[in-house]
């Protein structure tokens, strides 16, 4: 194992020690930490085993391996902005609803 | 027919005071929609003889607009009209915007756009073009002054608007649901007013980099 791989590793296994004590806490629901652990594994072993993205990369006709994983990483980053701007926009909407409503409501109790 | 001033504000405990008291004459009640301001703002109002309804964090100026619009209703508004709280507004021009709700349009935008002898600072002149031309490729309604503060609108037409706006794409939300609801549109000939203390202010909320956030959440509007 090259000392990239192992680096790489290791900075997967710190994130894996963070969510489960994420965990731990109840800041996560279970199907959130299950999907993300099964996640970063699979991470690790297309670290440790890279032939499997090669393998990937020629049944797809993409010519590196190293280029599957960029092309997924890049999908990937773009669902995820993708579903952070919805559930900000749904967070926002719920937050002004509710001051909407506590502003209303507090001059219906002084009047 | 009871004409409501709707004042969204937003610290602005150095001008509130003076635009209540030029109101006053031309409006049966003052709305003030503090949206989350930290200084005296909402106390100010108040004293002055204002309702305040104040969100209890800053949202934005669409939010304020909208909580505004459900006061007004709530507490019997026939007209509403809106109007900056720096100052950059002439109350004395309300009546005019109020006349043609009576002669029968729903909504009335002050053009600031139209006025002969005196016109904005160039850079604002360029903004508010811009801002006038997206609004029209957007929601296929043009306005000389889309972003124009100060507007009114029938008791009818606030009953049918649907608005989700948040910050100042509000402005240009309106023209959405002109196009939608098809409302009678017109547009009134207003001073345009550019004080230090406005301008100061403009600097930090209707900057270039304000504006593309704008255009950016217009954008995420249509298609979110």
């Amino acid at each position: 194992m090259i000392l990239f791989q192992a680096l790489l590793i290791f900075f997967i296994l710190v994130i894996i020690s963070r969510l489960i004590l994420r965990l731990k806490h109840q800041e996560i629901r279970l199907i959130y930490f299950f999907k993300w652990l099964l996640f970063w594994l699979i991470v690790i072993g297309v670290i440790i085993f890279p032939e499997i993205i090669n393998f990937l990369a020629r049944n797809l006709g993409i010519g590196r391996g190293v280029d599957v994983a960029i092309y997924f990483a890049l999908l990937l980053l773009f669902y995820f902005i993708f579903y952070l701007t919805v559930h900000i926009r749904s967070l926002e909407s719920k937050v002004t609803k509710l001051a909407r409503k506590i502003a209303l409501n507090k001059k219906d109790d002084e009047s | 027919m009871k004409t409501i001033i709707l004042i969204p504000a937003f610290n602005e405990e150095k001008t509130i005071q003076k635009v209540i008291n030029r109101c006053q004459p031309f409006a049966d009640e003052i709305v003030v929609i503090d949206d989350g301001s930290k200084d005296k703002t909402s106390l100010i109002a108040k004293k002055n003889g204002a309702k305040v309804f104040k969100h209890e964090v800053n949202l934005g100026l669409g939010a304020a607009l909208i909580t505004g619009f459900e006061a007004a209703l709530k507490i019997g508004a026939d007209i509403v009209v809106t109007l900056d709280a720096d100052g950059q507004h002439n109350p004395e021009e309300v009546p005019k915007l109020v006349q043609e709700i009576k002669n029968g349009a729903q909504f009335v935008v002050g053009s600031r756009m139209k006025h002969k002898s005196k016109k904005m600072p160039a850079l604002r002149y360029f903004y508010n073009l811009g801002a006038n031309l997206i609004t029209y490729l957007l929601y296929g309604v043009w306005s000389s002054d889309s972003q124009s503060g100060l507007r009114a609108f029938s008791k009818d037409a606030l009953c049918k608007i649907n608005l989700n706006s948040q910050e100042m794409e509000v402005s240009s939300e309106f023209f959405k649901e002109v196009k939608k609801h098809n409302l009678v549109f017109k547009e009134v000939t207003i001073e345009p007013i550019y004080t230090k203390y406005s301008l100061s202010k403009g600097k930090t909320s209707q900057g270039f980099v304000t504006g593309l956030k704008t255009l950016a959440r217009l954008i995420l509007n249509k298609i979110i």
